[in-house]
């Protein structure tokens, strides 16, 4: 595992996973074993759910849970701590680099999960602008 | 020569072992979901595609239908032994008519499932552990109102408890106790010997899932005095897609055309090619055992190899491998408990002492996000252990409650892993596994 990666971990581990959670209802819903991006681990049972709540053109909070690798915990951490008080314009402008900035690092296996995490992100966006739930 | 010159002789067998990847050798430790194959099976399955790629038993009479008929059945004037009378020797079995090739474990069990002429209110009896194999045939004939199926709970140190066998036994109208012989959760090995004996003194007959035991442990199903064995010979070094059903003759039929006319001889789940004696329009008869369950075109290759895999096995000696293997269980064990204990997140399941699991150590990671490192100790050091539920669901969701593999937050987090030596394995690798979790481990803040 990146340095950078564990050391980021170990503060989550430390400090408490500070966006996990649940949000009833939420305006967005990603989930990578639906979407078929696999982003946790090989495992059959790892998924990653992510719950986005939207308020005036803004994302009000964002939440997650998951059984996942810590590598992918980290970067779902990270999703969430950019995201919040994004507008939706924002979020999709959202780039590997926003995500290279908050860690440090460019690790191959980090920003293998953080392109995969845009794309759950892009689909979702793009599901709401449509008006599908 | 010591175990570990020895080891190192034997590894020369087996092509897999001498490819590296990023310049290290594969430390493969996922034996109980199949074994490496050495090159003598690998030249069986090739000189059959590439000397007499033909059909085998009774549709051809030709030269390489003769091959391959010689090579699965014999040929006592070319000194050839045969596929069938090797696995018959192995196991000590009273005739090659009791031996039923089939494509792996599971599909042997289906056959005694789908053609045990059950009586209403029968109950098939199981363990706790049972592999999906040996649980979805039968609670699908429990589904049907077919039977009822039960089971014997372990005991808490996680041996076989034979003071519940007895009570399900004079309690329930048993007709079959059908239980891994060895589990391929924890490499407990039941104590089948007794186990047949109270099931027989009850009028119930047994069908031992030996899938886990093949691999290392002699059986003599006349000894044991076991009605039906079923194992896969790619647990045993073998070609994959081959298993074998071994059954009493007085089970499987001793005659032609017997399969309506006696209540204990089961009926083959599956007609077709190869299986009839003769059929007019309305009617049909069929061959003895093995054939009238061996239907269609066969694995000639896989089963030409089989009889290479066990060979290969004897000449290596079971008792040596059974001796390697413990001795590398015993040594990893001591080792993790030394490091990790076995009172809080880090956990052995099954008996402590390593003797009574053969090759199989799996230990359950409890903190967060403790999925992944399977994934993490093969992409570090090419070591390849397994990681999941391993077909045996229904004990783990018993014991760990619906819906632990999706806790809500990851100080929830649990999992589990199995690492399953083989003769093949090496202190070296088992070192290079230890150093690698513990990276994993530190890395993960877990230690």
């Amino acid at each position: 595992m990146d340095e950078l990666v564990v050391k980021y971990y170990r503060r989550l581990c430390r400090e408490g996973f500070e966006h996990n959670g649940e949000i009833k209802s939420p305006d967005i819903f990603l989930d990578t074993v639906g979407e078929k991006i696999r982003i946790c681990s090989h495992v059959s049972h790892a998924y990653l759910h992510i719950y986005i709540r939207i308020s005036e053109g803004k994302i009000e909070d964002i939440k997650y849970l998951c059984t996942c690798d810590p590598t992918a915990n980290v970067v779902v951490e990270i999703l969430c701590s950019i995201l919040k008080g994004k507008t939706i314009i924002e979020a999709e402008a959202l780039t590997e680099n926003d995500f290279t900035n908050a860690l440090g690092s460019t690790d191959d296996e980090f920003l293998k999960k953080v392109r995969g995490i845009i794309e759950l992100l892009h689909r979702g966006l793009d599901r709401y602008k449509a008006g599908i739930r | 020569m010591d175990s570990e010159k020895w080891a190192e002789k034997v590894r020369q067998d087996f092509p897999a072992l001498k490819k590296k990847r990023g310049g290290k050798p594969p430390i493969y430790f996922d034996n109980a979901c199949t074994t490496l194959v050495p090159q003598t099976v690998i030249d069986a399955i090739n000189d059959y595609y590439t000397g007499f790629p033909g059909c085998a038993g009774a549709r051809s009479r030709h030269w390489f239908s003769q091959e391959v008929n010689d090579r699965i059945e014999g040929n006592e004037e070319k000194g050839i032994k045969g596929s069938r009378r090797i696995i018959k020797e192995f196991i000590n079995a009273a005739s090659e008519k009791e031996i039923i090739f089939t494509q792996n474990t599971s599909h042997a069990i289906n056959i005694v499932a789908l053609g045990y002429k059950f009586k209403p209110g029968d109950v098939v009896l199981l363990s706790d552990k049972e592999h999906n194999s040996n649980l979805l045939p039968w609670l699908r004939l429990q589904k049907k109102g077919v039977i009822k199926v039960d089971h014997v709970n372990t005991n808490e140190d996680g041996s076989f408890n034979l003071d519940a066998l007895r009570q399900k036994l004079a309690n329930n109208n048993v007709a079959l106790v059908s239980m891994a012989y060895t589990t391929n959760l924890t490499g407990y090995t039941i104590p089948a010997e007794e186990i047949i004996k109270l099931a027989h003194a009850h009028g119930a007959k047994v069908l031992l899932d030996a899938a886990q035991t093949m691999s290392h442990r002699q059986i003599d199903v006349q000894k044991l005095d076991v009605d039906f064995l079923a194992f896969s010979i790619h647990k045993m070094c073998g070609p994959r897609g081959v298993g074998v059903l071994y059954g009493k003759r007085a089970y499987l039929g001793r005659a032609a055309h017997e399969e309506d006319e006696t209540a204990d001889v089961i009926e083959p789940a599956v007609l077709g090619g190869g299986t009839v004696g003769d059929t007019t329009y309305n009617s049909y008869s069929l061959l003895e055992p093995p054939e009238r369950f061996e239907v269609g075109i066969q694995d000639y290759p896989g089963q030409i190899a089989a009889g290479a895999a066990v060979e290969y096995l004897q000449n290596i000696g079971i008792d040596k491998i059974s001796g390697q293997m413990n001795r590398l269980n015993d040594f990893l064990t001591k080792e993790l408990l030394k490091r990790y204990g076995d009172t809080g997140w880090f956990r052995i399941l099954g008996p402590k002492d390593a003797g009574q699991r053969g090759g199989i150590l799996t230990f359950e990671v409890k903190r967060p996000n403790a999925v992944g490192i399977a994934e993490e100790l093969s992409d570090k050091n090419n070591v390849m252990i397994r990681d999941g539920v391993f077909c045996v669901h229904s004990y783990l969701n018993y014991i760990c409650g619906e819906g632990w593999l999706r806790p809500k937050i990851p100080t929830e987090h649990k999992m589990i892993y199995r690492a399953s030596l083989y003769f093949y394995s090496t202190i070296e690798e088992c070192k290079v596994f230890l150093d690698t979790l513990d990276t994993i481990f530190k890395e993960r803040s877990y230690i």
